[in-house]
């Protein structure tokens, strides 16, 4: 990543830190120029300080822009000589990130004209304002610098590519619908872009099994849109089905809205075929409901996030579309009659239950106030918490009996305020607009701190509360998420990145869900952000592990580097 | 001042439909000009008389007067006949129920979005012989002692038409009003209000099937475009 685009896009954020210009310089000297002429050693026991507590180093406020610029490498020659250790700051909460690998080719007009014979012309992707795009993620948090973006449209194609890339030691990015929440789609550095989004058919479905088989690069929700026809339904649903490419999702092993019914993708997906780091071809792209021979390799794939091989082609079991579904969205007084809810909701509910989600009151004044065309379902009080729960199932009448009789004694019982039930169709998609407008809404506002967790139910707010408490007026804490799951979505939304608010998040709410033994990535995976963070959610032993496995499918390491598994662990093994 | 909103049961509006109309497994709800119009007759009754909603079909419309209760309607009364009916029969009904319930007030949606028939309002007011309001996109009442006039902005091709009549039909159109949601509250409550269901006999109408459906099928699918090199 270039340092002066990092450092002119915090600039350009928090023009109130300009007359600061102490917190300049501490910025500055967090970003490794990929000039500095350092060795990588170096820059790794360097690295390694970063991972204490470290405390501010006071460089003169006298230096001007280009002085600090002088001023990082003295500092960096001090610190070789030892024992100064300077504030770990991270860029919009982006970790130290690694060096450049130099074991990487750059690309050359040979590659190119190599490419254009295998892809014909037109999948090769040079254009500026393309590759910004590809360049740039979802959040607008992480900017690479591809020159490069291959459009391939068979399986054939994307073996060669990367048989040619992985004897000329060419780094590359797998890239779907370039939706990562966690800077897991695009490149870091030059990283040669793969998108799949060309192979977009849908190969074949079986109406009597709902077996559905396509290639990596078609749409959510065009898959959805092409199972409605037919009387089924995708087993996932999250927000950004308009965009997000199924490859994707398997390979960031997606949650979504309806987990709770129908499982994670480990459990829905019964093949894929992958292209592996040499270019060989797995074709693991079974239709079978049972089939126990051997390693079941797929599993290896599903969420590994790129890292371990290309997913190309996909076989999902889909479930039958079922006519009767009913939308609540109701209030509540405070976190425990939420959990309580959801206890009554599995119990009464029962098979029917499809959905369970919640929002606080900050994620609800966030939505309706960022949003055009959304309103209140409940405008008659504000409420502290909502909860979202649907049911499907195959009769409307018992349906809505079941749904009736458990609100009914819900209210009664105290634990619901308030609620509405959508009459039809239309009101159930302006319910659920809200829910999923939270990401967007936020994005909208500024600058987000976003947090994906697991924790055990009773706890999950906890955690709000405490960094309320901990962050006062100085950020707007949302909690919003699949409470069904125990999945908590933290988020801390600013006017524009602050490291003073960074310090005060991290590495606090790392800490305390790994003493929950939670997780510090519930689904949205690891990518960038958290990929020296494994060790808060798993052992030293379990992460070895994980690099050994990476080093038999990928040994020159060109699979979407940098991400996943920590830089350190991997250097370790080689 | 009474005020009686007529609801009609159809395929939820939001729903694909497929070939051949198939209803069977298909999600009902109230039609959405009729949802406006039941909207419209609440924000009166907030600031009027009683309001109440009736329907007229087969058995399962018992769930969409329920919703009309929940939303706020004090009583329905739900017309069973287990066939399609059309307009005409359905402004028979009307009429007899009007002459039964005495209403100051009758609001309908402009159609209904399974057959776009856009008759029955005008044929009640023929019936009845009472002036109609249709297409309306605002409507003000007034209900002095000796006067008693409803203005309504009519949506005509040209424009906007406003009208003034003695308390008359209406039939309500998009740009109305946006329905409120049914609040579980209310929907606890509307469980205890009663629908009073009432059979054709008992109205003492006839009905005569005038219309007969001999086909329905799907338009044709579109044809892809052709890229011509030059025009």
């Amino acid at each position: 990543m270039k340092y002066l685009t990092a450092a002119s896009r915090l600039l350009r954020h928090s023009s109130r830190n300009l007359s600061n210009r102490r917190s300049n310089l501490q910025l500055l000297c967090s970003i490794r120029p990929s000039s500095s002429g350092h060795s990588y050693t170096s820059l790794r026991s360097y690295e390694k300080f970063m991972q204490d507590d470290c405390f501010h180093r006071n460089i003169s406020a006298k230096n001007s822009f280009r002085g600090s610029v002088v001023g990082i490498l003295n500092c960096l020659a001090k610190f070789q000589s030892g024992g100064i250790r300077t504030h770990h700051r991270n860029l919009a909460s982006t970790a130290s990130i690694p060096e450049r690998n130099k074991s990487f080719a750059t690309i050359n007009s040979d590659d190119i004209s190599y490419f254009n014979k295998v892809l014909g012309g037109r999948g090769v992707v040079q254009d500026e304002e393309k590759l910004d795009d590809a360049n740039t993620d979802w959040m607008r948090k992480y900017k690479g610098s591809s020159k490069l973006m291959l459009q391939p449209r068979t399986t054939q194609e994307v073996s060669q590519i990367l048989d040619y890339c992985n004897s000329r030691c060419l780094a590359v990015v797998p890239q779907g619908g370039n939706t990562s929440l966690v800077g897991g789609s695009i490149p870091v550095y030059d990283e040669v872009i793969i998108n799949i989004g060309s192979m977009n058919n849908i190969l074949s479905f079986d109406k009597v099994s709902g077996i559905l088989v396509c290639e990596a690069g078609c749409i959510l929700e065009n898959l959805m849109s092409f199972l409605d026809n037919e009387g089924y339904i995708m087993p996932l649903d999250l927000g950004a089905k308009g965009s997000c490419q199924i490859g994707g999702n398997i390979s960031t092993n997606a949650g979504g809205l309806r987990l709770l019914r129908y499982g994670s993708l480990h459990g829905s997906v019964l093949g894929l075929e992958v292209v592996l780091a040499n270019g060989t071809v797995l074709d693991m792209l079974g239709t079978l409901r049972k089939d126990n021979t051997g390693y079941d390799l797929k599993h290896l794939f599903i969420g590994s996030e790129g890292s371990l091989g290309i997913v190309t082609k996909v076989s999902i079991l889909t479930p039958p579309k079922l006519p009767s579904v009913n939308l609540a969205f109701l209030a509540c007084e405070d976190y425990l009659s939420c959990q309580k809810i959801l206890v009554e909701a599995k119990t009464k509910l029962g098979e029917i239950l499809s959905a369970f989600e919640f929002l606080d009151i900050n994620a609800m004044d966030l939505v309706l106030t960022q949003l055009d065309g959304l309103r209140d379902p409940l405008p008659s009080s504000k409420h502290n918490f909502y909860v979202l729960i649907e049911t499907t199932g195959s009769m409307e009448s018992h349906d809505k009996e079941k749904l009736e009789a458990f609100l009914a004694q819900a209210i009664e019982s105290g634990l619901l305020t308030d609620g509405v039930v959508a009459q039809d169709i239309n009101q159930a998609s302006s319910f659920w607009r809200i829910r999923e407008g939270v990401p967007e809404a936020l994005l909208k506002a500024g600058a987000t701190y976003k947090y994906d967790l697991s924790l055990p139910p009773e706890k999950m707010y906890n955690l709000v509360e405490e960094m309320r408490q901990r962050l006062g007026t100085a950020a707007n804490v949302v909690a919003y998420g699949h409470l069904g799951d125990g999945n908590l979505h933290l988020n801390i939304s600013t006017k524009q990145y602050d490291d003073n608010i960074l310090a005060k998040i991290e590495p606090f709410v790392y800490e305390w869900t790994s003493k929950q033994r939670g997780s510090i990535s519930a689904e949205h995976g690891i990518g960038l952000m958290k990929a020296n963070k494994l060790h808060y959610s798993n052992s030293t032993e379990v992460v070895q592990v994980m690099a050994a496995i990476k080093k038999v499918l990928d040994p020159s390491g060109i699979l979407n580097p940098y991400k996943v598994l920590p830089t350190s662990v991997l250097s370790s093994q080689s | 001042m009474k005020i009686m909103v007529a609801v009609k049961r159809v395929v939820d509006y939001a729903v694909k439909i497929r070939s051949g109309v198939e209803t069977s497994n298909v999600k009902m709800s109230m039609n959405p000009f009729c949802e406006i119009a039941l909207e419209e007759a609440l924000r009166i009754k907030e600031s009027g008389r009683a309001s109440e909603v009736v329907s007229v079909g087969p058995a399962q419309c018992a769930d969409t007067l329920r919703t009309g209760l929940a939303k706020g309607a004090d009583r329905a009364i739900h017309v069973e006949f287990p066939g399609t009916l059309y307009p005409l029969s359905v402004a028979k009904i009307f009429k007899a129920l009007v002459d039964a319930e005495k209403p100051g007030l009758l609001l309908l949606g402009k159609q209904a979005i399974d057959d776009d028939c856009n008759r029955t309002g005008q044929m009640i007011a023929g019936l009845l012989k009472w002036p109609q309001g249709t297409f309306a996109s605002k409507i003000s009442v007034v209900l002095d002692e000796g006067n008693k006039v409803a203005t309504v902005d009519r949506e005509v091709d040209g424009g906007l038409e406003t009208l003034s009549l003695d308390l008359p039909v209406i039939t309500t159109d998009l740009r109305l009003n946006q329905p409120r949601y049914a609040t579980l509250p209310n929907i606890m409550k509307a469980k205890s209000k009663v629908i009073k269901k009432l059979t054709l006999q008992d109205l003492n109408v006839e009905i005569r099937s005038d219309l007969e459906v001999v086909q329905v099928i799907e338009p044709p699918k579109r044809q892809a475009g052709v890229v011509l090199s030059s025009v």
